[in-house]
C-alpha cells in the first residue's frame, strides 16, 4: 500500500466518526460555554472595605476615627510607641527586654533595620498620611466640618513633630493616589519638618471653629515646632493664652489590644520589655530618687522580659487605659519660660525661677518650691529649666527632643546630656539585674531601611542632635 | 451565598467566545484521528484469571490487569484474581503490571458473551515502565510519561515502617522531595519539591485524594503556641493509603493548573477486592522521648564574692570592675527533679475490612491512635500547684503535649454497568492536639527552661524560688491549655464512562471539608504570675476550610495502526476554596470560667476568603510501537484572586519519551534490559492570595473621649495586574534496569524557572504607612539540580532476599531579579536571611568579624575585635544535597524482614538562635561568663550584643539513623491458633541517631513551618525518638 493509499484509508475511517463527534462535542460546549467563565469566577470578600464610600461625606468620620486611632498607635498605643522609644533612647527609660531592637536603641546604638523603631516610624507616618486623606475628603465632601479638619492638620502637625525629634533627619511623605499611581516625596531635614510643622498648626488654628481641643492642641503643637527651630520668642507667643489645665489627650480603652496606653503595658504591665530608670548612664535624671507627685512609680517584685531585671518599678503615671497626654498647658507656660531664659540675665533667671515655682504651687496636688534660691550661672538655670521641663513631661515622648535641644540649641556635649558609658547597674535604686555593653553616641533612632525603596532617600541627611 | 456589608465582585475579563474557541479546538482533537471499532455494535465478553508471583506462585493482589489500548481493565484481590467485564471480543491482549514486577502480555481470543481465564506469573523487577501512575487524564504507564514520577507502595510497607504521619512517609523515599517534621507530637512536615521557588507565596506542594484537591496547609493552627504548627496534609491517615505519586515540577504538572508549580502529590486510598471479607487488624504500642533528654547544654553565671553576691562578666571582669571567683553552671532540663522532659508513649488500634461481589466491592477502616508527648509536669510542680489551688491538677496540664486521632473510611467501587464504574470515597477524621506553649514564645516552655539566667536562687514575682527557670515556675508555663480539635471530610465521588471502547470519560467530584475549634485558656490565678492573661484568659477559635472539586474529562484512545496510536484527552475543572474563620477572647474572668463569655472584657474578630479557579485542559499523546511516545499539552486558567487587568494564564507542556532499548539499532548489551530517555517542558503557576489584587481599607476603632467610635484605615493598596507565578521547567533523564531487572537507575536533570514571581515588594514607610509590602510580579528565580533513585536487588532467593534504594538529589536555588529599584528583602529572625539577586531565597547573611587576645588575658573585648561593614552571604538555609539509603534484608525463607533508613543533608547553614539569645538578652551562655570559654565563644558573644549574629550561622550537615524496623512473619500454626491466616510481629524505631557536628539542639530543629524560620532552631524541639512494637493479623 502506497503512503497516499493508507492515509486515504485512514482518513476514509476517521471522517464518519469525526463528524458526528465534532458535531456532538460542540453541541455540548456551546452549552457549557454560555456559563459566564466571569460569574463562575465571582467571589465574595465581606472581610474588606471597598474605597469608594470613603471618598463619600458618609466616609468622612470613619476615615477621621481611623486617623485619630492610627495617631494614637504611633503615640502611646504600643508596647514600642513614640513615647517608650523615645524614652527608651533618652533617659526616662531603658528596655527590660532580650530583643536587640529595644536594647539597641537604649544603648544609642540603633540600626537603620530595626522592626521596632520601624513599628513606630511606620505608624506615624499612617497618621500623616491618613490625615492629609481625610482632610481633602473632608474639605471636598463636608466643607461645614471646619475643626473636624482642623483636627486632621493638627494631627499631622504633630507626627511632623515627632518624627525631627524621634528621627534623623530626612524624613519623606511619599503618595499613592486611589489609581496606584505613586510619587515619591523629596526628603525633607528636621527643620523642614519643623517648618512643615507650624504650617500644620497654623492651617489648624484657622480651622479650629468652635474647638478649644484644636485650637489649644495646635497652639501648643506650634509653640513646640517654634522652639525646635530655636525661635522661642515666636514659641512662647504660640503657647500664650493655652490654659494651664487644659491636657490634649489620646483616649484608650480595653475595648481593643489597640487602644490599650502603650506605656502602661510596655513599663507597668507583667514582665515588661521596658522598665522607667532613675540617673540612666551616669548623665540621666534621677527621676526616681526623691518622691515626686509628678513622677508617680511603685516598687515592685515585677522581673523584666528578660529575666535578669529583678525588683523593677513600675510607673503609675499610666494605667491600661489612661488618657495619654500629647501636649498640657504646663507644657505652654513652659514654653513661655524657655524663652524668658533666653535673655540670659540674672533678672531672667529670677523670673523662670518664680515660674518654674509657681507651676509647681499651683499644681494640684501643690508641689514644694524648689529648694535654695534662683540659679547664679546660666548654666545652672538651663539645667534646673530642663530637669523641671523632664518631671513634668516624663514618659509624654517630650525628653528625646530636649535632650537634643541642649545639645544642638545649648551648646552642651552630647556625652554630657545623653546615658553613656558602662551599661551596668543602671542606678536605679531596685534593679539587681544588669546589662551588658557601652553606650553608643546615637542621639536619634534612624529612618528604616524599608525607605530605602524610595528612589529620593539614600539614607540620613545627618544625624546630629 | 454569603453576603457582608460590602461584595467586591472580581470579574475575569475573559469573553464567552474565548472559552467556546478553547473548547473547540480541545474538541477538534476529539474529532480527529479516531476510529469507530469494528465491533461497533458492541459484543462483548468476559476475561477472568489470577497474577501470581513467579518465584513463589503465592498471589498478587492489587495488580493492575489491562486491555492493550483501551481503558478497560481491574485490579486483582489481595487472592490475586481478577475479572474484567465488557471486554470486545475477538482477540484481546492484556498487559497486567504491578509495582515492583516487571509487566508481561498475555493473549486470549473472546467470544461474544463468553467467559475467557488468563492466568498471569509476574517476576520481580527492581524498577517497571508499566507502573501505572495517576494522572490528571488518569491512569497512565510510566513509559508513557516524558517526566519522572516518583511512586511509593505505601499499602505493602506501611506495616513495617516506622511512621506516625503521611510527611515522615514521604521523607527519604522520593528523589527531590524534603520532608521537615516539627519535633512536637501533633506538629506538622513542611515539604519541599525541588526547592523553593516563591519568596512571598506558599512553597507547599498541591495534595489529591482520590481525584479531589484537599487543604495541605503546612501552618493550619488556629491559634499559635510559638512555633510549632499543624499541619492539614498530616490529617491524612497513612493506613488507608494505597500508592503515593509525587509528581515533581511543572515540566509534570502543567494540567494540574495553577497551584502546581510547586508540585503535586497524589494520594491514592486502598480499595476493596472482589471475594470474601479480608479482615486486618493492629495494635502498635511503643514509647517516645526527646533524645537529649539528660545531656542539654548548660547555662552559665560567674560571680564576684568579695562585696556580697554580684554577679561579674568576663567584659566587666577586664573592665576591672569585678573579679570572677567563681562559675556555675547547669540546666533545668537535666535535673531530674525539675526537668519537664519525659518518656511519652504512643498506641493505636485499627481495623480494615475489604471484599465484596464482582460488581461490587468495599474497602472499610477505622483506626484510633493516642500519642502522649515528652513532657510531664514534674511532681513538686504538681504538689505546689495542688497546694495552691487546693485541687487536683488537670492531665491536660500535667501532659501538656498530647494528639488523639480517630480516623474512618469506607471506599465503595460499583460496576453499574458494563460500561459505568462508580467510586466512592468517604473519609473522615478527628484529630484533638494538645501543644505546649513553647519556640519563639517568651512564656514557652523552652524559653522558661533555657532562656534565662543560670542562677538558681533568684525568685519569680511571688517569692516563689525559680530553681533556674527564667521567669515563671515551669507548673505555670503548663498552666496555659492550647488545643485544637478538627474535624475533617474528605469526600469525593469519581466516576468512569466508557460510551465506547475507545473513549472513556471521568468525572471527579468531591470535597474536603475540615471544621476546626482552637482554644488557648488560662484559668483566674493560673498561668505566669504577673501577665495580665493570670486575671483570666481564653481565646477562641473557630474555623472552616473547604476545597470543592469538580473536574470532568474525556480520553479517547485509537489502537495501534502501523504502530501508532494516538490519546487525546481534554477536560474542565473547578476548584473553589473557602476559608472562614471567627475568633472570640475573653479576658479577666471569675475562678474556673473558661468561656469566653464570661470575660469582662470581650472581643471578636471574623475572616472569610474565598478563591476559584477554572480550568480547561486538552493532552495529546502519540505512541509508536509502545516504545516512542510524544506528548504535548495545553491548559488555561481563570482564577478569581487574578488582579482585573489579567484575564488568565496559559501552560503549555510538551515532552517526549523512547525506549531506546527496544530500538533495532540499539547495540545489544547483555546486561542491559531497557534504557529510556525522557525530556520535557511544561509551565504551571502559584496563584496569588485571594485578597492580594484589592486596594481596601480595614476597620481601626478609636475612643473618642471615653466613646467607642468605628474608624477605618488604609490596608492594602491592591495590584490591578496582578497575575499568577509562572514557572516553566525542563525536565530530562534516563531510566534503566539492568541485570534482570535487578538493577534500575533513574537520573534526571531538572531546570525550573519562575518569572513573574510575586514578591512582596517593601514599601517605603513614606508611603505606605504601616502597609508594609505591595505584591508584585517583578520577580524571577531558579531551581535547578540532579536526582537519581537506584534499586538493586542484591538477594533474591526463596530464603533470602536483599535489596536497597538509594535516592539522591542536589538542589541549586537562586533568586534571578527581584524588580529594579527593589531593594533587597529581610527575612527571618533578626532580619538575618537576605534576599538579593544571585543568591538564595532565604540566604543566611551576616558581618564578619576577626579577634585577637592582644593582652593575653584570656578574655576577648571589643576593643580586641574587628568587624566588617557590610553583610556577605554565609550560606543557604535548605539543604543542597540529600542522599536517603533504604536497605532491606529479608532471611528465613523471607519471614523475617530487617530495613532501615539512613538519611544525609548538607550544603545548608543553620541559625543556632537558641545560643544567639542566651548570648544576648538571655545572658547565660558560656562565652559570656566562663573564664575557661574558647575565645570564638567570647568573640561570638561580643558580635552578638552588637547585633551581629555570624558567630551562630554553623553547618547543618547531618546524617541520621532515621528509621529501623524488624518484621518476623509468625508460624501459620500460632496464626491459626487465634484463627488468623497471617500474623506478623514488628518492632520499629524512628530517629535512633544523628551524626552530626552542628552544636545545637539538632541540625532539624525548627522554630516553624515557614521556609524563612524553618531552618532555624530557637527553643525548639528535636525530632522525637519512637520505639514501637506492632502486631498485625490478618482473617
Amino acid at each position: 500500500m502506497t503512503r497516499i493509499q493508507s492515509h486515504r484509508r485512514l482518513m476514509d475511517m476517521l471522517t464518519p466518526t469525526r463528524m458526528g463527534l465534532t458535531l456532538a462535542g460542540a453541541a455540548l460546549l456551546t452549552v457549557l460555554g454560555g456559563c459566564k467563565a466571569s460569574e463562575v469566577l465571582n467571589v465574595t470578600t465581606p472581610d474588606i472595605l471597598a474605597p469608594g464610600p470613603f471618598n463619600t461625606p458618609t466616609g468622612t468620620d470613619p476615615l477621621r476615627f481611623g486617623v485619630i486611632s492610627d495617631f494614637t498607635v504611633g503615640f502611646d498605643g504600643n508596647t514600642d510607641s513614640f513615647t517608650t522609644m523615645s524614652g527608651d533612647m533618652a533617659d526616662e527609660m531603658v528596655a527590660s527586654d532580650t530583643f536587640a531592637e529595644r536594647l539597641s536603641v537604649n544603648s544609642r546604638t540603633p540600626a537603620e533595620v530595626n522592626s521596632s523603631t520601624e513599628a513606630v516610624f511606620r505608624a506615624l507616618q499612617q497618621a500623616h498620611s491618613g490625615a492629609i486623606k481625610a482632610a481633602a475628603v473632608i474639605g471636598a465632601t463636608q466643607p461645614t466640618q471646619k475643626w473636624q479638619r482642623g483636627e486632621m492638620y493638627m494631627l499631622r502637625g504633630f507626627v511632623e513633630i515627632f518624627l525631627a525629634e524621634g528621627f534623623c533627619s530626612g524624613t519623606s511623605f511619599s503618595t499613592a493616589d486611589d489609581n496606584g499611581v505613586v510619587t515619591y516625596g523629596p526628603v525633607n531635614s528636621s527643620t523642614a519638618l519643623y517648618t512643615m510643622a507650624t504650617a500644620s498648626f497654623d492651617s489648624a488654628m484657622a480651622l479650629a471653629d468652635t474647638s478649644k481641643r484644636v485650637l489649644f492642641g495646635s497652639q501648643i503643637g506650634k509653640a513646640r515646632a517654634l522652639l525646635n527651630l530655636g525661635k522661642f520668642t515666636e514659641s512662647a507667643a504660640a503657647a500664650t493664652g493655652v490654659p494651664r489645665t487644659f491636657q490634649l489627650f489620646t483616649f484608650h480603652s480595653t475595648a481593643s489590644t489597640r487602644e490599650q496606653n502603650g506605656m502602661w503595658n510596655a513599663a507597668a504591665n507583667g514582665s515588661s520589655r521596658y522598665s522607667v530608670v532613675t540617673k540612666e548612664g551616669g548623665n540621666g535624671l534621677p527621676y526616681l530618687a526623691t518622691p515626686d507627685p509628678r513622677i508617680p512609680w511603685a516598687p515592685s517584685t515585677r522581673i523584666g522580659f528578660n529575666s535578669i531585671s529583678t525588683n523593677l518599678p513600675t510607673e503609675t503615671k499610666f494605667g491600661q487605659t489612661t488618657n495619654g497626654i500629647v501636649g498640657d498647658g504646663t507644657e505652654a507656660q513652659l514654653d513661655i519660660l524657655e524663652a524668658r531664659l533666653q535673655g540670659g540675665t540674672q533678672a531672667d533667671r529670677d523670673a523662670v525661677f518664680a515660674g518654674l515655682n509657681t507651676l509647681r504651687t499651683t499644681n494640684t496636688p501643690a508641689i514644694a518650691a524648689i529648694a535654695g534660691s534662683s540659679p547664679s550661672t546660666q548654666a545652672a538655670a538651663v539645667d534646673l529649666y530642663f530637669q523641671e521641663r523632664a518631671y513634668w513631661t516624663w514618659l509624654t515622648g517630650h525628653r528625646l527632643g530636649d535632650m537634643r535641644r541642649l545639645v544642638r540649641q545649648y551648646g552642651r556635649n552630647t556625652e554630657t546630656v545623653f546615658p553613656t558609658g558602662l551599661i551596668a547597674n543602671s542606678g536605679t535604686p531596685s534593679v539587681t539585674g544588669q546589662l551588658s555593653g557601652t553606650y553608643g553616641t546615637a542621639t536619634s533612632m534612624v529612618i528604616p531601611f524599608a525607605e530605602r525603596n524610595n528612589p529620593n532617600y539614600t539614607g540620613c541627611l545627618d544625624t546630629k542632635p | 451565598m454569603h453576603r457582608g456589608p460590602f461584595t467586591a465582585v472580581v470579574r475575569v475579563r475573559t469573553t464567552v467566545r474565548r472559552w467556546i474557541t478553547l473548547s473547540l479546538a480541545a474538541l477538534g482533537l476529539f474529532g480527529a484521528g479516531h476510529r469507530a471499532s469494528a465491533q461497533a455494535g458492541g459484543a462483548t465478553g468476559t476475561i477472568t484469571g489470577r497474577v501470581s508471583e513467579a518465584v513463589t506462585s503465592s498471589p498478587l493482589g492489587s495488580a493492575n490487569v489491562r486491555v492493550t489500548g483501551t481503558q478497560i481493565g481491574a485490579q486483582t484481590a489481595p487472592d490475586g484474581h481478577y475479572t474484567i467485564r465488557g471486554v470486545p471480543s475477538g482477540p484481546v491482549e492484556l498487559v497486567v503490571s504491578h509495582i515492583g514486577y516487571e509487566p508481561k502480555h498475555a493473549s486470549v481470543t473472546l467470544a461474544a458473551g463468553a467467559t475467557a481465564t488468563a492466568d498471569v506469573a509476574l517476576s520481580q523487577a527492581a524498577f517497571s515502565l508499566a507502573t501505572v501512575v495517576t494522572t490528571v487524564t488518569g491512569a497512565q504507564s510510566k513509559a508513557e510519561l516524558s517526566n519522572t514520577v516518583a511512586t511509593i507502595d505505601v499499602a505493602s510497607k506501611i506495616a513495617e515502617l516506622p511512621v506516625h504521619s503521611t510527611g515522615e512517609l514521604l521523607s527519604g523515599r522520593a528523589a527531590g522531595v524534603q520532608v521537615i517534621s516539627s519535633g512536637a507530637v501533633g506538629g506538622g512536615s513542611r515539604i519541599r519539591i525541588r526547592g523553593a521557588s516563591s519568596l512571598s507565596l506558599s512553597n507547599d506542594p498541591l495534595v489529591y485524594v482520590d481525584g479531589v484537591r484537599v487543604d495541605a496547609k503546612t501552618g493550619d493552627s488556629g491559634i499559635g503556641t510559638g512555633g510549632t504548627t499543624a499541619s492539614a496534609f498530616d490529617n491524612i491517615n497513612p493506613e488507608e493509603i494505597e500508592t503515593i505519586d509525587v509528581i515533581k515540577g511543572p515540566a509534570a504538572a502543567t494540567l494540574y493548573g495553577t497551584q502546581a508549580a510547586n508540585g503535586v502529590i497524589v494520594v491514592t486510598t486502598k480499595r476493596g477486592r472482589s471475594g470474601a471479607a479480608r479482615y486486618m487488624a493492629w495494635s502498635d504500642n511503643g514509647i517516645l522521648n526527646d533524645p537529649h533528654k539528660g545531656s542539654y547544654p548548660d547555662l552559665y553565671v560567674s560571680f564576684d564574692r568579695r562585696t556580697g553576691l554580684k554577679t561579674c562578666t568576663l567584659v566587666q571582669q577586664a573592665s576591672g570592675s569585678c573579679l570572677i571567683d567563681s562559675t556555675y553552671h547547669n540546666n533545668v532540663l537535666n535535673e531530674p527533679g525539675l526537668t519537664p522532659l519525659a518518656t511519652g508513649n504512643r498506641s493505636q488500634y485499627g481495623l480494615q475490612i475489604s471484599g465484596g461481589a464482582d460488581k461490587l466491592q468495599f474497602f472499610v477502616s477505622g483506626d484510633q491512635e493516642h500519642t502522649q508527648g515528652p513532657y510531664k509536669m514534674p511532681a513538686a510542680e504538681i504538689n505546689r500547684l495542688m497546694a495552691e489551688r487546693g485541687s487536683s491538677i488537670g492531665a491536660d496540664q500535667i501532659y501538656p503535649n498530647a494528639e488523639k486521632k480517630v480516623d474512618l473510611r469506607t471506599n465503595l467501587n460499583a460496576q453499574l454497568s458494563s460500561k459505568l464504574n462508580l467510586s466512592v470515597s468517604i473519609g473522615y477524621v478527628d484529630n484533638d492536639n494538645r501543644q505546649p506553649q513553647n519556640e519563639d514564645n517568651s512564656d514557652g516552655l523552652m524559653v522558661a527552661a533555657i532562656g534565662g539566667s543560670a542562677r538558681t536562687d533568684l525568685k519569680d514575682a511571688r517569692g516563689l524560688p525559680l530553681l533556674g527557670y527564667r521567669s515563671f515556675p515551669i507548673g505555670d508555663i503548663f498552666a496555659q491549655v492550647t488545643t485544637q480539635n478538627t474535624n475533617r471530610f474528605i469526600n469525593s465521588v469519581n466516576g468512569q464512562y466508557l460510551p465506547l471502547p475507545w473513549l472513556t470519560t471521568r468525572m471527579n467530584v468531591g470535597y474536603d471539608y475540615s471544621a476546626r475549634n482552637s482554644s488557648f485558656i488560662q484559668q483566674f490565678g493560673q498561668g505566669p504570675f504577673g501577665e495580665q492573661a493570670r486575671t483570666g484568659s481564653v481565646q477562641n477559635n473557630r474555623a472552616e476550610t473547604a476545597i470543592y472539586t469538580v473536574d470532568a474529562g474525556a480520553t479517547a484512545t485509537t489502537a495501534a495502526h502501523h504502530g501508532v496510536s494516538f490519546k487525546t484527552s481534554g477536560g474542565t475543572q473547578y476548584f473553589r476554596s473557602w476559608f472562614s474563620s471567627s475568633t472570640g477572647t475573653g479576658l479577666g474572668m471569675p475562678p474556673g470560667a473558661t468561656t469566653t463569655s464570661s470575660g469582662a472584657t470581650r472581643t471578636a474578630t471574623q475572616s472569610t476568603t474565598e478563591s476559584i479557579n477554572l480550568g480547561v485542559y486538552g493532552e495529546e499523546v502519540m505512541s509508536y510501537a509502545d516504545r516512542f511516545f510524544l506528548t504535548g499539552g495545553l491548559r488555561y486558567d481563570g482564577n478569581s484572586a487574578f488582579g482585573t487587568g489579567f484575564s488568565g494564564v496559559y501552560y503549555p507542556k510538551i515532552g517526549a519519551s523512547w525506549l531506546l532499548s527496544d530500538e533495532a539499532f540499539f547495540p545489544h548489551i547483555e546486561a542491559l534490559n531497557s534504557f529510556r530517555l525522557r525530556a520535557t517542558y511544561g509551565a504551571s503557576g502559584v496563584q496569588p492570595g485571594a485578597l492580594n489584587a484589592l486596594r481596601y481599607y480595614q476597620t481601626a476603632n478609636a475612643n473618642i473621649s471615653g466613646v467607642e467610635q468605628s474608624g477605618v484605615t488604609l490596608t492594602a493598596l491592591g495590584n490591578a495586574n496582578l497575575k499568577p507565578e509562572y514557572s516553566g521547567e525542563f525536565e530530562t533523564g534516563f531510566d534503566a534496569t539492568a541485570f534482570s531487572n535487578r538493577t534500575s537507575i533513574e537520573l534526571t536533570y531538572y531546570n525550573k524557572k519562575t518569572k513573574d514571581a510575586l514578591i512582596n515588594a517593601p514599601l517605603a514607610p513614606s508611603l505606605g504607612g504601616t502597609i508594609t509590602t505591595l505584591l508584585e510580579n517583578i520577580g524571577s528565580t531558579r531551581n535547578e539540580g540532579l536526582e537519581l533513585t537506584v534499586n538493586q536487588k542484591v538477594i533474591d532467593t526463596r530464603q533470602v532476599g536483599f535489596d536497597i534504594q538509594i535516592t539522591g538529589s542536589s538542589n541549586r536555588n537562586r533568586i534571578l531579579t527581584l524588580g529594579q529599584g527593589v531593594t533587597p528583602i529581610f527575612t527571618g529572625n533578626r532580619s538575618t536571611q537576605y534576599n538579593a539577586p544571585g543568591y538564595p531565597l532565604f540566604g543566611l547573611w551576616g558581618r564578619g568579624y576577626t579577634f585577637n587576645d592582644a593582652n593575653h588575658d584570656g578574655i576577648i573585648v571589643a576593643s580586641e575585635m574587628t568587624f566588617t561593614d557590610t553583610a556577605v552571604f554565609i550560606g543557604p538555609t535548605a539543604p543542597t544535597h540529600e542522599l536517603a539509603l533504604n536497605p532491606r534484608l529479608e532471611l528465613f525463607g523471607r519471614k523475617l524482614a530487617i530495613s532501615a533508613q539512613f538519611d544525609h543533608k548538607d550544603g545548608m547553614t543553620k541559625f543556632y538562635n537558641t545560643l544567639r539569645h542566651r548570648c544576648q538578652g538571655g545572658a547565660s551562655c558560656q562565652g559570656l561568663w566562663d573564664p575557661n570559654a574558647p575565645l570564638a565563644d567570647q568573640a561570638a558573644s561580643i558580635a552578638d550584643n552588637l547585633n551581629i549574629y555570624t558567630g551562630y550561622f554553623r553547618n547543618g550537615e547531618f546524617t541520621r539513623f532515621r528509621e529501623l524496623s524488624v518484621s518476623y512473619q509468625l508460624p501459620d500454626a500460632f496464626a491459626a491458633r487465634i484463627h488468623a491466616s497471617r500474623a506478623s510481629i514488628i518492632g520499629t524505631g524512628r530517629n535512633l541517631h544523628v551524626w552530626t557536628a552542628y552544636p545545637g539542639i539538632d541540625p532539624e530543629a525548627t522554630v516553624g513551618n515557614g521556609d524563612a524560620r524553618g531552618s532555624e532552631e530557637y527553643f525548639s524541639t528535636p525530632p522525637l525518638r519512637f520505639l514501637t512494637l506492632r502486631l498485625n493479623l490478618s482473617f
